[in-house]
């Protein structure tokens, strides 16, 4: 046992009774004072204290700052977390102290570079609000009351739970639901070694749409990697990758090298003026979920002109330019400017010079087009300009060179691995969402509250992990914090966090997570340089007091849970199992692919040519062996052991291609998959990307609007209010309105607006129309918006995190006992946080998710957030005093 | 501007030297020693590549205090149309440096105009100049700012007792008194890092390559390129103020000066995404007061 495992597990129990011990300390700080058993209060505002591992060392009067001094730093390379792009880091470390991060120069997207978000990533370490030790909840689940426990009384009590779902037989009912972990593999491997299926996550809040459209089309990939450093045009339907992408800078930097060097023109599709959309050469902001006729009637466009690649078509689509000129018939630039309201000129305009660009330009998308109850087909409709264009896989193109990614024999997990769970409950695999599950398990992730409530499935322990569903879940602040509130639906919640989250709060037990700065994981994303690789994510220093990874929180719980549990986790932690997984890694420069990968912090496999679109692969001769291949379709089958035929290609103009992994091998502008599952759940879908409009926005009055969110360049979803120097530049998420309407409705900046919002209409969940909640936000008067839309960002809005989340300026800790606390203060919160509405500040700003309604469209169950309809009324007047 | 040309290149001086060193040798001919003004780049290249002297250059900052012969002359360009107004060196600026909250040394401004639908977003980052003729070095009482001969303007941190005087002189709001140390600080092209061969950290940083910096003395680096690209169109910010800013810009359209404040750092009342729209410096709300 490690110095650090003793440590861990030599708390024991306290004996003594609460009553007789009987002080709640009030507030912060007084946490890492408490004894074993002690007791705390948290309420909204206040938040939990930490340790100190290094001793800050405040600003005395004339006493001068010590620059970093860099000739003592240890350079270690890891990868960031602070949002979903996995830039490849270099923490600089002097005395056990992260003081810098910069780019990892090997990472192949995002080289030296860092944002704003990843630059912020040193704050989250040494906050003084972070979590140190397990606490039990004391008293009702909510109330804030807390217990300090050791390690083995949380585990205890954890394997208990757990216990007794496994001696039922009712594995099914532990649950784990997380965010953004990058540890799903550990995940998996725990859930299928206890046999529960239910693995629950937020894909449908986030990227469902986008990640079936780019199934349904191609198959290879759910995220296209456009080239855009040799693109000579980009057609950008609601993606704000200036600010925040899934592969935010490391598509930045090349879209920036294709405008300024290259003369690329970037044309950006977006209700809102964006960073991207401000930046953009031609700005277009159609009505919201009109996205999708603006591309079709771009498509009929380039068809009608002859402007398209007819090549592409013929060989590689499932259609015939016949059946598409059919299909695109009624999808004319006037039709589509009588629903976006764009001017039809500039759709014909726009689709005519991407047209003349081709192969070296590319359409795509992001929440802004997808995020409708319409939005598979709106973003099936972008894809579909790129094989008009036939820019797919090509220089300068839409490219998926992540589709023969790294061979996961090169990183295998130790073994055994347990088998798939054989259970499933409608939580993990709703049944009324076919396409939710069809390609990869997204899940319909905003519906799980609603159905524990309903008990369509029995819930008995509950872990969330990186997960602030009460802020970030529609209905957030109703439905999930009721349901997590509530000790008969969930009996048990463990929730492992950084710090005192709205989610810890809702929590029985909660445990002090690493920062992803202190913990272990392989990574990758896909490549725009287009050579598959991986990143090593590894402690920058050690976690501080008793912080533990989730991971290794998995790992020691799977040891006590029997040996029919335990036998999957026979290594000694999470670097064993990651240490495990470079045993292929080339090794390079050093002892071993675990110490390249420690050194250098990214492997990138140059042993294959740049790969931009897999399917112009002409199949090898061993390939082809034991194949057959349909005279009809032309699809190329291997017959398995099993007899199953399967395909592997297709023949196009007499060779044997490798194709794309759809049904027909070819891009599926028609979808056999969409029509045949829509008819599972009987909706009559032929198939074809068609556009139909959102439901709800049917006969919009005209005193109703369109409620939009986004996220800022300096946040993410809940994680990054804490984070004193983000929250320093954006912290309050005023309305935006569009100026003439505001001037109709006698609105100016600054005046305090109270907005309605109303259930949806269609085929989705509670569709009423009735209202749902108000907010009172402050007006942002702007010409930056559609004059039929609103726009509040989320991340913002929070009861808890701490002083740099919740505005709040002053003391750490009331605590009388606080100089036993191991970390020290931060002048800046106590002293200098100057946003505190006490002081003339703005504050934390609202939390809009609480009032939009939980809509999951039709299929798939990805959550419609840019449809909501709302009403608006001023309230006040600008009011600053 | 002229700052460009004060020095000779750097090259053309490591070649002299290089020509020095092999004339003093005997080895050189007169031709090459009467034309030692127009040796070219390539030569120039050739010369650093034989001669232990360019990596001693190199090595200049490692444990050496004084000046070197070739002195390196500071200088940053930022290039707006490249610019996505990420906020990445105003955050990566305040965690090197340590910047307490409500002040900065790099930010950011936004501005928007046009009616929609026809909006466009400029931003503007901005760093202390590193005026030729600095206002802050000349208001100071007790002289405890001073411009060096790499170009960078620097307080005495043992020697400054916050009056503040420089903070009310700088027409670009690039200087702040720490409220906790009393003591004034601001950009010097983070000057800690510069002593061991690292980039300043905004410039390190930034993902679309909007900040260039490098050594004016030095024709290979990123200074010299980018304004050997851009020369013509790179202005500055304020040149009414004749301060003659070592910060050039590209893409600067003078009415964006009037969003930066002169006298004062951040106002710890503002919120500037409600001033997106206005071209002005003062937005704390109305009841503030400004002298």
């Amino acid at each position: 046992m490690s110095e650090r495992d003793a440590k861990l597990a030599s708390g024991s129990r306290s004996p003594g009774d609460l009553d007789r011990r009987g002080v709640l300390r009030m507030g912060i700080g007084a946490l890492a004072s408490l004894a074993l058993g002690e007791c705390i209060v948290l309420r909204p505002g206040e938040t939990a204290a930490a340790a100190d591992r290094v001793a800050r060392r405040p600003g005395q009067p004339g006493i001068p700052k010590t620059p970093h001094d860099y000739r003592h730093a240890t350079q270690v390379t890891s990868v960031c977390l602070n949002c979903s792009t996995v830039c490849g880091i270099v923490g600089h470390v002097i005395d056990g102290q992260v003081v810098k991060l910069a780019g990892n120069p090997n990472d192949p997207n995002n080289g030296r570079t860092l944002c704003a978000k990843g630059q912020s990533g040193v704050t989250i370490n040494d906050y003084p609000e972070r979590l140190l030790y397990p606490l039990r909840r004391v008293g009702r689940r909510g109330a804030g009351v807390w217990r300090r426990i050791s390690w083995d009384e949380a585990f205890e009590e954890m394997a208990e739970r757990i216990g007794a779902c496994l001696e039922a037989d009712k594995p099914e009912q532990v649950a784990i639901h997380y965010g953004r972990s990058r540890i799903s593999d550990v995940i998996d491997r725990f859930m299928g070694a206890i046999g529960s299926p239910v693995v629950l996550n937020h894909r449908a809040l986030c990227s469902l749409h986008k990640r079936a459209a780019n199934y349904a089309t191609i198959g290879d990939t759910d995220w296209e990697t456009v080239d855009a450093a040799q693109t000579k045009y980009l057609l950008n339907f609601g993606s704000n990758f200036y600010e925040a992408h899934q592969g935010h800078i490391h598509f930045l930097k090349r879209v920036v090298r294709g405008r300024y060097d290259n003369g690329a023109k970037l044309v950006t599709f977006d209700v809102r003026l964006s960073n991207t959309a401000g930046r953009s050469d031609e700005w277009f902001a159609p009505f919201p979920g009109t996205e999708g006729a603006v591309a079709l009637a771009m498509a009929h466009t380039m068809l009608a002109a002859g402007q398209y690649d007819r090549a592409f078509i013929e060989q590689w689509t499932n259609v015939s330019v016949d059946q598409l000129r059919e299909f695109l018939a009624p999808y004319s630039a006037a039709w589509a400017a009588s629903l976006s309201g764009l001017a039809a000129d500039d759709i014909e305009r726009i689709a005519l010079e991407y047209a003349r660009c081709r192969p070296a330009c590319a359409a795509f998308t992001n929440r802004g087009s997808h995020a409708h109850y319409n939005g598979l087909n709106n973003d099936r409709a972008v894809i579909l300009l790129n094989a008009l264009a036939g820019g797919i896989g090509r220089p300068g193109g839409y490219c998926y060179g992540e589709a023969e990614r790294v061979d996961p024999a090169v990183y295998p997990p130790p073994q055994p691995l347990p088998p798939k769970p054989r259970r499933r409950t409608d939580l993990e695999d709703p049944p009324e969402y076919p396409l939710a599950n069809f390609w990869q398990k997204m899940k319909v992730g905003e519906l799980v509250y609603d159905y524990i409530q309903h008990r369509r499935a029995v819930v008995q322990v509950y872990f969330s992990y990186t997960l602030g569903s009460p802020t970030t879940w529609p209905e957030g602040r109703s439905l999930a914090a009721e349901v997590l509130a509530n000790e008969e639906l969930i009996p048990f919640h463990v929730c492992s966090d950084v710090v005192y989250s709205e989610t810890a709060h809702l929590a029985d037990l909660i445990l002090p997570d690493a920062t992803y700065l202190e913990r272990w994981g392989l990574d990758t994303r896909n490549s725009y340089e287009f050579q598959p690789y991986i990143t090593l994510r590894q402690p920058l220093t050690p976690p501080p007091s008793e912080c533990l990874s989730f991971a290794d929180v998995l790992i020691r719980l799977g040891r006590r849970l029997g040996p029919a549990v335990a036998q999957y986790f026979q290594f000694a932690d999470h670097e064993a199992y990651v240490r495990h997984q470079c045993q292929n890694i080339p090794r390079g420069d050093c002892a071993d692919g675990f110490a390249y990968l420690q050194k250098h912090g990214a492997w990138v496999d140059g042993s294959r040519p740049q790969n931009r679109g897999a399917f112009r692969r002409r199949l090898t001769a061993a390939e082809l062996a034991s194949t057959t291949t349909d005279g009809q379709t032309s699809v190329i089958y291997r017959t398995a052991d099993d007899g199953r035929k399967e395909p592997i290609g297709v023949m196009v103009n007499g060779r044997p291609m490798r194709g794309f992994k759809t049904p027909s091998r070819k891009f599926e502008i028609y979808s056999s998959i969409v029509a045949a599952q829509a008819g599972k759940v009987e909706i009559v879908d032929d198939g074809w990307p068609h556009y139909a409009p959102v439901p709800s926005h049917r006969d919009l009055p005209d005193d109703r609007f369109i409620l939009t969110t986004f996220k800022w360049n300096v946040h993410t979803q809940a994680r990054t209010a804490a984070q004193k120097y983000l929250s320093e530049i954006v912290h309050d998420n005023p309305l935006w309105i569009n100026a003439a309407t505001a001037r109709q409705l006698g609105i100016r900046s600054g005046d305090l607006v109270e907005v309605t919002t109303y259930r949806p209409k269609g085929d989705t969940y509670r569709a009423t129309g009735e209202p749902i909640g108000s907010a009172q936000i402050r007006a942002f008067v702007t010409e930056g918006i559609h004059p039929r839309v609103l726009a509040v960002s989320n991340s913002l809005g929070h009861h808890f995190g701490g002083r740099a989340a919740t505005a709040t300026r002053g003391p750490r800790a009331e605590s009388p006992s606080f100089d036993s606390a191991v970390l020290a203060e931060d002048a800046d919160l106590a002293e200098s946080l100057w946003w505190d509405t006490r002081d003339g500040g703005r504050g934390p700003g609202v939390n809009v998710n609480a009032i939009l309604p939980i809509q999951p469209a039709p299929l798939t169950g990805m959550q419609a957030w840019f449809d909501t309809v709302c009403s608006i009324r001023r309230i006040s007047a600008r009011d600053r005093g | 501007m002229d700052a460009f040309h004060h020095a000779a290149p750097k090259g053309l001086r490591q070649a002299r030297c290089t020509i020095g060193k092999l004339a003093a040798d005997g080895k050189m001919s007169d031709d090459v020693r009467r034309g030692g003004l127009r040796v070219t780049h390539v030569d120039v290249k050739r010369a650093k590549a034989n001669d232990a002297a360019v990596l001693a250059r190199k090595l200049r900052f490692l444990g050496n205090d004084r000046p070197m012969p070739d002195q390196p002359h500071y200088l940053m360009a930022i290039d707006l149309e490249r610019c996505t107004g990420c906020h990445a060196c105003s955050v990566a600026c305040k965690v090197e440096n340590q910047v307490p909250l409500g002040n900065f040394r790099t930010k950011v401004y936004y501005y928007d105009e046009g009616e929609f639908p026809r909006v466009r977003r400029s931003f503007l980052p901005v760093v202390c100049m590193q005026c030729a003729d600095a206002p802050c070095l000349k208001a100071c009482p007790t002289k405890s700012i001073r411009r060096d001969a790499d170009g960078i303007v620097r307080i005495d941190t043992q020697t400054c007792v916050g009056h503040g005087k420089c903070e009310e002189a700088c027409p670009y709001g690039a200087i702040y008194v720490d409220p906790q140390r009393n003591i004034a600080d601001k950009c010097d092209f983070c000057s800690h890092r510069l002593e061991v061969g690292m980039a300043p950290a905004c410039v390190e940083t930034c993902p679309s390559g909007a900040l260039v910096f490098g050594d004016a003395n030095d024709p290979d680096s990123d200074i010299r390129r980018f304004q050997a690209r851009y020369q013509a169109e790179l202005t500055v910010l304020k040149p009414d103020e004749k301060t003659e800013p070592q910060v050039s810009y590209r893409g600067l359209r003078p009415a964006l000066e009037k969003k930066v404040a002169k006298g004062r750092n951040h106002d710890p009342r503002s919120y500037e995404i409600d001033t997106w729209a206005e071209l002005r410096s003062e937005f704390g709300g109305e009841e503030k007061v400004h002298e």
